[in-house]
């Protein structure tokens, strides 16, 4: 498997002057392999976000290096071409529409990296076919609902054709429906173009169906595996302070109290085990 | 008895080809002391009825006494109105402005009319009901505190000028499971305290509201569906229609039941539902 992401003992530190520190994120190593669905999950100022801006060079290492497709960060002259690998969609809807018009939006990222025009528009059809926002290429973005503007946002970093895409907690802002809306186009875009994805949120279910689960806390990884390894380790979740998903809550509550049903991760597998005992 | 709202109808841009109905034929009481639940798919009309309680939107059809307000009454004295209903948005920490948070605080309180006396000790009582420490926190800029921080200071702020009522839309959007806790914590910790009486909570958050609420309002394509205890609203099965989600011990609940393990419970915490679970498998095997 080809490793797409290497961090090798990063820490990086904010300085607000000059002798105040404050820990952004400590010691930290870890890799993830192409077409890997990642989950990053931590409390507010946990070290989460600081972690997303070293993965594309907003921010670069004071120890420690952080590998991208084969390139260091470290490479000031090849910033951009990190930057055009790796797609950033942030929390609020709002802060991330550039023109007034839709395909414009779209069209912008690519255009900056030097697209030509017939290209342009060919992946900016694609990138709205992909996030099922076709429909409305010729109106404005300020109008449409939360779930639908991030759809947007996602859309814009695909026409830069991104190897790999990086969600902080865009789902944080969004009503249900407009969760379930992102995360839908985000797993299909992990499981049929094969993208690289890092979804960093504070929500536990949507962490039950990564390949690979991080908890981060106090800027060190404090528990890295599958979900189930992650979610089992349940001091270690609550440390962070976190919370286990309720299926999973469940069924370790029946399992203290006697019953012989292995740890779930959802309301289908608690089910499951439930109906066998 | 706080608002009482009866045959309330609302539509946007009358009389015009824009015109869209936001409310229609909404009645219902909240009483003084009661935490009421407000809850309904994105556009279902619950904005638009939390407006009309402070005045934000004007009353067209229907009737409305928010307190002593008679809110159909030719002239209203909105200032006086408004004193008794702590309004809180979305994400209020983005109304944060003054250069200090002590300052921001004092803004509502003096604008309604206190000294700057009785603003400072306003502000300071409202910092120590929301958790923060007065001396630490008086002095330091809005926008340096935590997120968290941030949102407790947009609280205080609202319970400085001391309002009767509390009308919370979405006050754990976008924050960390600790500091949803913690702010439904406050909540609650607020109305036990008499800082505030009555409390109207909107959320899309079914296991939050269910768990926090003692009775909820459901709006449904600008009509009032259901108004009743969280245990019997959650045994409704159209919620789901309505675009609404349910808390995850129900869901839990009912998969069970399709697969023909029908539990006589009306359990919304994890807690209560394992013991359903519990004794339905001890019956079955002894």
């Amino acid at each position: 498997m080809k490793k797409v992401i290497e961090l090798r003992n990063v820490s990086y530190d904010y300085k607000s002057s000059a002798d105040e520190r404050t820990t952004g994120v400590k010691n930290i190593s870890l890799t993830v392999n192409k077409g890997e669905f990642v989950v990053l999950l931590g409390h507010n100022g946990s070290g989460k976000s600081t972690l997303a801006k070293l993965l594309n060079a907003f921010l670069i290492p004071d120890q420690g290096d952080v590998i991208i497709n084969g390139i260091n960060t470290k490479e000031e002259k090849r910033v951009f071409e990190i930057r055009s690998k790796v797609g950033m969609v942030f929390q609020n809807p709002d802060n991330q529409m550039v023109a007034s018009i839709i395909e414009d939006d779209i069209a912008f990222g690519a255009e900056n990296l030097g697209v030509e025009r017939q290209e342009l528009i060919r992946r900016v059809d694609w990138a709205l076919q992909v996030v099922n926002m076709h429909a409305h290429k010729k109106r404005t973005p300020f109008k449409l609902s939360g779930g639908q503007k991030q759809r947007i946002a996602i859309a814009a970093i695909l026409a830069m054709l991104p190897e790999i895409l990086i969600l902080d907690e865009s789902t944080a802002m969004l009503d249900p429906k407009g969760r379930e809306e992102v995360l839908d186009v985000v797993r299909k875009l992990n499981s049929e173009q094969g993208m690289t994805v890092i979804l960093i949120t504070h929500y536990m279910e949507e962490a039950v169906d990564a390949d690979k689960v991080f908890i981060m806390n106090e800027g060190e990884i404090v528990a890295s595996g599958s979900p189930r390894e992650v979610f089992d380790n349940e001091k270690a979740v609550y440390e962070a302070k976190l919370e286990l998903p309720v299926a999973c809550k469940i069924s370790h509550m029946l399992k203290k109290d006697g019953f012989d049903i292995p740890s779930c991760l959802t309301v289908d597998e608690l089910v499951e085990g439930i109906c066998r005992l | 008895m706080s608002i009482v709202v009866e045959n309330l109808s609302y539509t946007y841009m009358p009389k015009t080809p824009y015109r869209t109905t936001a409310l229609k034929d909404i009645t219902f009481t909240v009483n003084e002391g009661e935490f009421v639940g407000l809850i309904g798919a994105t556009g279902s009309g619950k904005s638009t009825l939390i407006q009309h309680f402070n005045g934000l939107i004007k009353l067209a059809d229907g009737r409305l006494t928010v307190f002593d307000f008679d809110l159909s009454a030719k002239k209203i004295n909105y200032k006086a109105l408004r004193k008794g209903i702590g309004m809180l948005f979305q994400y209020p920490e983005y109304q944060l402005f003054e250069e200090t948070v002590l300052k921001d605080i004092m803004f509502g309180p003096k604008n309604f009319g206190m000294s700057k006396e009785e603003a400072y000790e306003s502000a300071k009582r409202a910092i120590e009901l929301v958790g923060l420490d007065f001396e630490e926190i008086k002095d330091r800029s809005p926008f340096e505190i935590s997120g968290g921080e941030k949102r407790r200071v947009a609280i205080a702020g609202v319970l400085a000028y001391k309002p009767k009522a509390l009308i919370l839309d979405e006050p754990t959007a976008g924050l960390d499971p600790s500091g949803k806790k913690e702010i439904l914590e406050l909540i609650t910790k607020l109305k036990k305290s008499d800082a505030v009486s009555t409390i109207i909570m909107i959320s899309h958050n079914m296991d939050e509201i269910a768990a926090y609420a003692e009775r909820i309002i459901v709006l449904n394509n600008s009509r009032l569906i259901y108004d009743l205890p969280p245990k019997e609203l959650f045994k409704k099965d159209d919620l789901q229609e309505m675009g609404l989600d349910l808390p995850i011990t129900v869901k839990i609940k009912n998969a069970l039941a399709q697969r023909g393990m029908v539990l006589d419970t009306d359990a919304l915490t994890a807690e209560e539902l394992v013991a359903a679970i519990k004794q339905k498998i001890r019956g079955n095997n002894g």
